[in-house]
């Protein structure tokens, strides 16, 4: 399950890196995940969230389809970060925690579903000409 | 890629390192890195292949073929001519750094105890 979830977010990384090595990374984050166990599934997946924000979402803002919804999920990730920390630091309990979290969570899913289902769209079938439609 | 007068990026440094010790597929150069640097240093799938596809289009490193029974999914990779040359010249700066230091007393750092 985590490796497919890998997979969709290696569609958001540059074409020719997908292209030429999207299976690898998803087979190396596969072998990561096996090796790092349970305890080590956190410490891997942060990675991989850390490397998404720094790697893939400048691609997804340099197109133009998907640069509205990349700078709302840019927003929220950072939004829920910092609410993470805060609840963290001030030791809440996991109920509380999981309940304040759930809306931002929620508008995480949301930007990254707009981007996901518009990543293969190509800008000109937003911009059809009279004659085309 | 930059000029070899130019301290390398961690990345590119390491990965270069991990290949040095012989053919690696990704996952292996991951896994050796880590061993290399006493977990100092980690990436993940998307910083390795990143780099990876750099040094590959700068002829750093090639690719090879892998064992005959291996996963067929997988891809080697061998450190080139100009990559052992890029790393040398990475190792003598890093020397070059420490014998300064040396020579200015400001290592090895003396604790405050």
């Amino acid at each position: 399950m985590s490796a497919r979830i890998y997979g969709w977010l290696v569609d958001f990384y540059p074409e020719d890196l997908r292209r030429d090595f999207g299976e690898e990374m998803v087979l190396v984050f596969e072998e990561e995940l096996r090796d790092a166990g349970l305890a080590g599934a956190v410490r891997v997946w942060r990675r991989a969230l850390v490397e998404f924000v720094r790697l893939a979402l400048p691609n997804c803002v340099a197109n133009p389809v998907l640069r509205v919804p990349a700078i709302m999920l840019a927003f929220c990730a950072f939004s829920m970060g910092t609410d993470l920390v805060l609840l963290y630091a001030k030791g809440a309990r996991a109920r509380f925690t999981f309940v304040a979290l759930l809306p931002t969570l929620t508008s995480v899913i949301i930007p990254l579903a707009v981007m996901w289902a518009c990543r293969s769209r190509p800008l000109t079938k937003l911009h059809l000409t009279d004659t085309e439609r | 890629m930059p000029p070899s007068d130019q301290p390398l990026q961690p990345a590119t440094f390491w990965i270069l390192f991990a290949l040095a010790t012989g053919d690696k597929h990704g996952y292996a150069i991951m896994r050796e890195t880590r061993q290399l640097s006493d977990g100092q240093f980690e990436m993940g799938p998307a910083t390795l292949y990143t780099t990876i596809q750099r040094l590959l289009d700068s002829a750093w490193i090639e690719e090879v073929s892998g064992p005959n029974d291996g996963d067929q999914r997988r891809r080697y990779y061998r450190l080139a001519k100009a990559g052992k040359s890029a790393l040398q010249s990475e190792m003598k700066r890093m020397e070059s750094l420490v014998r300064k230091s040396k020579a200015l007393r400001l290592w090895p750092m003396e604790s405050k105890s």
